[in-house]
């Protein structure tokens, strides 16, 4: 997906109306820690996933 | 009461959270059930529905999550989602399961050794779901898992404690509580297994399809809590032959 010029992982996160304490997110295959959220800044061709609990077995 | 990892539990009935009609269900069901330990999954999240999140619908302080590694082929797949799991505020508490055959679901011994050998050294309390394999459970064991979780039969089959013998085996040997997981379809099966010692039971899918999900969730509550009781009331041991439980002296009068 296309995102803003120069948003934070934060500012993602936001974006998309998650919560941010509730949302694992891993860049370019690395976990990112909660606090190091808003000064990730997303780049060009950056892999992020986004995880988050469900229910399950 | 159940202690896994100093851990202290007064319910011995584990529930799934998956497969629920709605959040609200599954919230009633659980609170019927009792259980005070319940499974979650790690999926990516569905922008399409960004609403449904089970952390604000579970109270963290009333469950312990035990987050599972539902979905791992191999050891590195369950190792990265343990690590996402903890990431995610779910604890160091995981139920480590590595099933590469959609099929079955069956778990791969070999993977699960390997994962759970790297997540004890990680700090993580590891309770990995297994075959009922014996001498697989004393592996586990000594690797440091918290507690074995041997299948009755196949994930989401309802068929029942299938595994009954090799069970006995793994909870005579183990030094760790054994939690029978997986399969479990009726109130009678959950029973049968704790009867034969097993310390909890895992259940998902028979209390979450059932037609009322809350009174289901209540009956295995019983049976659990029948099953234990039985247990240590120590029964009586079964014979070929039958044994007369009224007096057979002091029938004179009738011949």
């Amino acid at each position: 997906m296309t995102v803003r010029e120069g948003i934070s992982l934060e500012g993602l996160i936001l974006e998309l109306e998650l919560n941010p304490d509730a949302v694992v997110a891993e860049c370019d295959g690395r976990i990112a820690r909660r606090e190091e959220y808003a000064a990730t800044s997303l780049k060009d061709g950056m892999v992020v996933e986004l995880i988050r609990f469900v229910g399950g077995g | 009461m159940l202690t896994i990892a100093g851990h202290t539990l007064r319910s011995r009935l584990l529930v799934g959270t998956g497969k629920f009609s709605s959040s609200r269900v599954m919230r009633a069901a659980l609170e019927a059930s009792g259980s005070e330990m319940v499974t979650v999954a790690l999926r990516r999240v569905d922008l399409a529905d960004p609403a449904d999140d089970i952390m604000q619908v579970l109270d963290r302080q009333r469950y312990l999550f035990l987050p599972n590694t539902s979905g791992a082929r191999d050891a590195a797949e369950a190792v990265r989602l343990a690590r996402m799991a903890r990431a995610a505020g779910g604890g160091d508490w995981l139920k480590l399961e590595v099933t590469p055959d959609p099929r079955t679901l069956l778990p791969d011994p070999v993977e699960t050794l390997r994962a759970a050998e790297i997540l004890v050294g990680e700090g993580f309390k590891v309770l990995p779901y297994i075959n009922a394999d014996p001498i697989l459970a004393l592996k586990l064991q000594d690797a440091g898992a918290a507690a074995v979780m041997p299948l009755g039969s196949p994930i989401g089959t309802n068929q029942g404690l299938l595994t009954r013998f090799q069970v006995q085996i793994i909870i005579e040997q183990a030094g760790v509580p054994v939690i029978v997981d997986a399969g479990l379809g009726l109130p009678s099966h959950a029973a049968e297994a704790m009867e034969i010692g097993a310390d909890a039971v895992l259940v998902n899918t028979a209390i979450a399809v059932a037609g009322d999900p809350v009174r289901m969730a209540r009956a295995f509550a019983l049976a659990v809590e029948a099953g234990r009781e039985a247990y240590e009331s120590g029964a009586g041991r079964s014979t070929e032959r039958a044994e007369p439980s009224s007096p057979e002296t002091g029938l004179g009068f009738l011949r």
